[in-house]
């Protein structure tokens, strides 16, 4: 929307899952044109760490990784687009080619002055949560305000979010519904090694250091969980240096349910 | 157990109130009162009781300030 025209965006859902976008497909294609992260984020203008958010998050979203490999770190080891991610950029071309012809049927002139689809623009949703995870509903434990929502976000791995009632009500959470747990990675602690704490904390998941960035004050951290998928955490950096936690280390990444976020489509 | 939170606060469970979902565990540190709220299903894990030692951890982006 360069020229503040409409513009055919297409949002690709399957089974309701949440839309990715066309900047993240030009960025898988220029995956499987260069075999590497660092190569794909120069071909299209991103910086190395904003192209690997970018892949995390489109694996994080999907049931199985598009892009695997990705953990080589800043040099990389070589990142491949699976058979799913070919398949998530066909079918987002093709339909985008057809798209594009209905949308020109569609807005004819009316896209100059007083742009009759202004509203449209703010029904994209996006948030600044650095952790989106597409999980499946398992149990809703009710109370007298607040309600337990136990999900999957692997088949290995439970996620709980402790939300009011009324909102389990208001966005019909029931066993078996997709949903997105959203979780700012402020609110993400870590421990070192493998071994499960004794801690009030529900969510605890296991991983490895895949990224670690520091700050003058804040680190944060990626953690491979397994699946494709991963989970960011920003902690100090006064943290970061008494765990001693380096990329390839053992770590677990865990939450109070009451920092989850749960949004459906 | 290392943990990136900054905030461990070594005190005594003094007060255990069950909710059907969350609960309320109050720690005495040392004269003063640190309230939690966690889920009813932490504090059957943890087995907590009154008179219990225990940490409060706090993750530092979550202490608010007041002058």
């Amino acid at each position: 929307m360069t020229d503040g025209k409409v513009e055919a965006l297409l949002a690709l859902k399957r089974e309701g899952r949440p839309s990715v976008g066309r900047d993240r497909i030009e960025l898988l294609e220029a995956v499987a044109t260069h075999g590497s992260i660092s190569k794909a984020a120069k071909a299209v203008g991103l910086s190395y760490k904003a192209a690997w958010d970018a892949l995390n998050a489109v694996n994080n979203l999907l049931p199985r990784p598009a892009v695997t490999g990705q953990t080589g770190g800043r040099q990389g080891g070589g990142a491949q687009v699976t058979e799913d991610g070919h398949a998530l950029i066909a079918s987002f071309r093709l339909l985008e080619k057809r798209l594009d012809k209905v949308a020109r049927l569609l807005t004819g002139d009316e896209s100059g002055d007083g742009d009759p689809f202004a509203l449209l623009w703010s029904l994209g949703m996006k948030t600044t949560a650095r952790n989106a995870f597409r999980c499946t509903v398992t149990e809703v434990r009710r109370g007298g305000v607040n309600a337990e929502v136990l999900m999957h976000l692997t088949p290995d791995c439970q996620l709980t979010a402790i939300v009011t009632g009324e909102s389990v009500d208001e966005l019909a959470i029931t066993p078996g519904r997709d949903v997105t747990a959203l979780i700012k990675s402020s609110f993400v602690m870590l421990i070192a090694g493998d071994q499960n704490p004794r801690l009030s904390a529900r969510n605890r998941i296991p991983g490895i250091v895949s990224h670690r960035d520091d700050g003058p004050v804040s680190a944060e951290f990626s953690l491979d969980i397994g699946g494709g998928k991963s989970i960011v955490a920003v902690v100090t950096r006064d943290a970061a240096e008494d765990l001693d936690l380096k990329v390839g280390d053992k770590a677990m990444a865990f939450f109070k349910s009451s920092h989850v976020i749960l949004a459906v489509d | 157990m290392q943990l990136s939170a900054r905030n461990a606060l070594k005190g005594t469970v003094v007060e255990i109130a069950r909710g059907q979902i969350v609960g309320k565990v109050k720690v005495d540190v040392g004269g003063q009162f640190v309230t939690s709220l966690v889920s009813v299903e932490a504090i059957d894990e943890l087995g907590l009781t009154v008179g219990d030692s225990v940490s409060a951890i706090i993750k530092s982006t979550e202490v608010m300030l007041a002058k």
